[in-house]
Formats: structure tokens, C-alpha cells, sequence
């Protein structure tokens, strides 16, 4: 994967307003939906799946050093919350400080593994975490590399939906697809 | 009327001059006889002065109508009757009232005809009225002295008399401003002959010396200032008027929006005289908009009050501003000043309109705050 600049991603990057808080609401709108958008196509690139609020000045979206802006605390809440709001994150803790950050909704996420699964013909059968996760027969998937808590959240799911079933084994986790 | 006689301590005033002196003569309260007899009457300019071993007495030339001489008989000497008008304020006196309104001296020695003649002359003359006599400073120690031993009035008679000297001292420092305003009054007269002359064209002035003259006359004359007395209670509804014909064209200069402050000084220093307080164009401005003149007062959105053209159109100067910001990609407040030459307040105050209107989008940063166009 080239390196892709971030302005690439979204254009508002360079556009040094993008970092202020609008005052008019219209304007606000706007800009929250981009900064939305920018952010979960970044998650989804770089599969990003958690966030730390204590390594939000790192985190490249947060500033461009080209124009020389960043974004406040402040605005780093409002941005989590607007994302939260939309069901884009979830707080692991009460206090706020780290989250899952979904770029697909859990539904879209289900769906998505099942299809691949379904797609290799891999039904009815037993994988481990690990080889789902890491192994080289999902390098070309969604779902490669993502973080082993939202995985297994998705497998959760698709266990509600009775289309899969997670067990352990020896230290290791495992499910079979149904 | 011997009750205008007063105590006195028989000095002579200054600027009062002694006419004549008789002894023997005897005050009668009208025809009665009184307990001061065989006195000697000095004649003043001021005053008549009568004394004996025991009183020293006085009456004021001022108080006497007319004089008579009656001449001497079998049961009286010779006698000046004088009539004496009423009294304002009594002065302390041997007498607290009368009944009769004349004076009777009985001169027992002679004298009368002479003392008559000199009376009427003195009468005629009127020498206390060109010039009052003034208490010597002798007798005005005296006098000080004795109020002061009066204790509180003494004190409440220095106080008194401290006052008087600040108020005219006051008065006398106001005399000045009086003739300043005058002078200043002359001033306008004369630019507005000046312009009529060059309205008729009479002066042999260059035709852009005359245009120059002319703009400069034309920030310095008002016709008529309105002042409170010409107008009374319609003075502000006036003041609006006036102030509105004033700031039409200045307007036009600024970019149709001026600030209070920025139009009370102008218009002061076009009126010269007769100021207005900023408290007066506040309540001249409200009342602009009912009276639809060309100008009226409006709230910008900071709350600053400032003066704009009726027939300005918000929109289209939001757009202006949103264009000239579009060509230098991006302004902050003062560079919109310095660029459209309005304040910078005003200027502020636009750029934030624009940007509640979603014309322009803001850039908070450590560089200051800045505008740009509306790209979201």
C-alpha cells in the first residue's frame, strides 16, 4: 500500500478552517460530517480499530504540520461523541479513555465475514482466531488484521445470529462457521 | 419715621464727603419729642449723622423723599422736617417702629437755613446713588471683629461670604467662555459669508482653491444649529434631522457604516458651537428610523451602535466582503480595514455577519483569527 497523505483522503486536511470549531451551525454540520468521514476512511485504511484519547495529539488525522493546525481537546470531544452518536465507537471504559472504533457497523461486519466464509467454502468448518486474523489466506480480507476484541465481537454476533460458534480450546479460540 | 434711624459708629465711608456740621439740634419722631436732644448733625453726601454724649445715630439720604423747613415760632425753633420712605430692611435702630413718616430736627442753636439749603442740594446731587459709599476698613474690622464674637452666626457669615467669592470667581472664569463662544459664533458667520460669496462667484479664488474651500466649508458650516432652545421638545427629533443631512455624506466615504463615536466627533466639529453631548445623538439616532431620513442607527451584532445608509443593502455588502476575501484567499479583520477603510471593529463585526450568513468559515489559531471562503 502506497503511503497515502491524508489530504488525499479528504481535501479538508489542508484546509486550515477544517481544525476550527464553526460557530454557524450550518457550517458545523458540515464539517462534522467531514471529519467524520475522514476518520473512519483513515480506520479503515490504516485498521485502525482502537483509539486512546491520551495519544489523540499523535494520532496523524488530529493535526497537519503542513499548515501548521491541530485539533483542541476540546474538539476531540465533540468529535468522539458525534462519532459515538452514530454508533462509529464504542467506550471500552466508563472514564472514556479507549474505544473500539467501528468503520463498518456490527451488521455490516457480520455480514461481511460470513460472505467471505461462505465465499471460500470454509462453512462447517473450524478455524482458530489466529489464522483468521493473521494467516495468509485472509490477506485479502476485510477483517485481516483488525483487532482481536472487535473480531471477536463480530464472532459474537454471528453467533446471535446462529452462524457461527465460538469455543475455546487449549488457550486457543476458535469457531466454526455454520 | 424714626425708626430709619440706625446705630452708627459716626465714621465717615469712603467716597463720602462732609457738607456741614450743627450742634444743637433735637430729633422729633414727627412732631413728638424723642430722648435724643441736643445733639450735633453732621450733613454727608451718604447721610445725615447725629450725635450726643450717649448715641451716635444715623439716616441714609437715600430714604428721604422731600425736605421742609418750618420756620421758627412762639412754642418751637426752627425746624427741617424731612418725609422718609418706607424701609426694606431694618437696620438696628433706637427705634423698633413709628407711626409717623417724618423725621423732625429741631435746631435750638440756629443753623436750619443753612443746614435746609445744603440738604437740598445734597438731594439734588444724589452722590450716594453715582457712587455707594463703602465702609471704612476700620469700621470693617470693627464690624468683623463683632461678627466673629458672635460665634456661630459669625461663622456661618464667613462661610457665607466664602461662597459669594467662589461664585464669582466662578462667574468671572465663565465670563471667558462666554467670549470664546461669541468669538466662535463670529467664526461661522463669517465662512458661511465667505461661501455665499463663493456661491455668487464674486471672489477671484482658482476654480480648485474654490473646491478645496468649498469641502472644507462643507465639513464647517451648518445653517441653524439646533439647539435645546429653538426646538424644545422636539430637540432631538430636530437633532435627528440635522445630524442625518450631516452624515449622508460622510457616509459615502466610510463605506456607508460609521461608528457613534466616529459621527459624534464629526459632527461636533462641523457644529463649532453650541456641542451636543454623546447622551444627544443617542436620542436623536433612535428616532431616525421612524422619521425616515437617509440615515439611521444600527446595533452591529458585537452591540456596537453605529450609523448606516438606509438604502444599504446587508446582502449585498456581505457578498462584496465575501468576494474580497475570496481573492486574497483568506483576511483577517484588520487587513479588511485596512483594505475597505472602515474601522476595524466594523470591519470585525462584517466579517462575522458573512460568516453567521455562511458566507465565510473561521480559522481560530495561534496566528490570530482569520476568514475564509465558505468551502464546506
Amino acid at each position: 500500500m502506497a503511503a497515502t497523505k491524508i489530504a488525499d483522503i479528504s481535501w479538508f486536511h489542508d484546509f486550515p478552517p477544517f481544525f476550527t470549531l464553526q460557530p454557524n451551525l450550518d457550517t458545523r454540520r458540515k464539517q462534522l460530517d467531514a471529519w467524520c468521514s475522514l476518520l473512519l476512511d483513515y480506520c479503515r485504511l490504516k485498521k485502525v480499530c482502537t483509539f486512546d484519547v491520551n495519544d489523540a495529539s499523535k494520532f496523524p488525522p488530529f493535526f497537519n504540520a503542513k499548515i501548521n493546525r491541530q485539533l483542541d481537546n476540546h474538539f476531540i470531544q465533540i468529535l468522539l461523541e458525534e462519532l459515538r452518536s452514530r454508533g462509529n465507537i464504542e467506550w471500552e471504559d466508563k472514564n472514556k479513555r479507549r474505544c473500539l472504533i467501528f468503520w463498518n457497523s456490527l451488521e455490516e461486519w457480520a455480514k461481511n465475514v460470513y460472505q467471505w466464509i461462505t465465499s471460500r467454502g470454509m462453512n462447517r468448518t473450524v478455524c482458530t482466531f489466529y489464522e483468521l486474523l493473521h494467516g495468509d489466506d485472509t490477506r485479502s480480507a476485510d477483517f485481516h488484521n483488525i483487532d482481536p476484541k472487535l473480531f471477536r465481537r463480530i464472532l459474537h454476533e454471528l453467533e446471535k445470529r446462529g452462524q457461527a460458534t465460538v469455543f475455546s480450546e487449549n488457550g486457543a479460540d476458535g469457531v466454526k462457521f455454520l | 419715621m424714626a425708626d430709619r434711624l440706625a446705630w452708627t459708629d459716626g465714621q465717615l465711608h469712603v467716597g463720602e464727603a462732609l457738607v456741614t456740621t450743627q450742634n444743637g439740634v433735637s430729633i422729633n419722631d414727627g412732631p413728638e419729642k424723642t430722648d435724643y436732644q441736643k445733639g450735633s448733625i453732621e450733613l454727608t453726601s451718604h447721610r445725615i449723622l447725629w450725635k450726643d454724649k450717649s448715641a451716635q445715630v444715623e439716616l441714609a439720604l437715600s430714604s428721604v423723599i422731600c425736605c421742609e423747613k418750618k420756620d421758627a415760632s412762639i412754642i418751637s425753633k426752627a425746624r427741617l422736617i424731612c418725609t422718609l420712605s418706607k424701609s426694606q430692611t431694618k437696620r438696628p435702630g433706637p427705634f423698633a417702629s413709628s407711626t409717623h413718616d417724618e423725621i423732625q430736627f429741631e435746631f435750638r442753636d440756629g443753623g436750619c437755613n443753612e443746614f435746609f439749603r445744603l440738604i437740598q442740594e445734597e438731594l439734588a446731587k444724589k452722590r450716594w446713588s453715582v457712587q455707594p459709599a463703602k465702609p471704612t476698613t476700620t469700621m470693617n474690622a470693627a464690624m468683623s471683629d463683632r461678627s466673629h464674637r458672635t460665634g456661630i452666626s459669625g461663622i456661618e457669615n464667613h462661610l457665607q461670604h466664602q461662597l459669594n467669592v467662589q461664585h464669582q470667581s466662578i462667574s468671572g472664569a465663565f465670563q471667558d467662555l462666554n467670549n470664546l463662544m461669541q468669538q466662535a459664533k463670529d467664526m461661522v458667520n463669517i465662512s458661511k459669508t465667505i461661501a455665499n460669496k463663493i456661491q455668487e462667484q464674486r471672489s477671484d479664488l482658482t476654480s480648485d482653491e474654490t473646491i478645496r474651500f468649498r469641502s472644507y466649508l462643507l465639513s464647517l458650516g451648518i445653517d441653524n444649529p439646533v439647539t435645546k432652545e429653538s426646538a424644545g421638545s422636539q430637540y432631538h427629533v430636530s437633532l435627528a434631522r440635522e445630524v442625518a443631512s450631516l452624515l449622508e455624506k460622510s457616509l459615502k466615504d466610510t463605506n456607508g457604516i460609521m461608528t457613534l463615536s466616529d459621527a459624534f466627533c464629526r459632527i461636533n466639529r462641523a457644529r463649532g458651537y453650541e456641542l451636543i453631548s454623546p447622551e444627544d445623538l443617542l436620542n436623536a439616532a433612535v428616532h431616525m428610523e421612524q422619521l425616515n431620513l437617509p440615515v439611521r442607527l444600527r446595533v452591529l451584532s458585537s452591540g456596537i451602535k453605529s450609523f448606516e445608509l438606509t438604502n444599504h443593502n446587508e446582502e449585498k455588502d456581505l457578498k462584496e466582503i465575501t468576494n474580497q476575501v475570496e481573492s486574497a484567499k483568506s483576511m483577517s479583520a484588520d487587513q479588511l480595514a485596512n483594505l475597505i477603510g472602515i474601522p476595524v471593529i466594523v470591519a470585525r463585526e462584517r466579517l462575522i455577519a458573512a460568516e453567521t450568513n455562511g458566507l465565510l468559515c473561521r480559522d481560530d489559531s495561534i496566528e490570530g483569527l482569520r476568514f475564509y471562503p465558505n468551502l464546506f
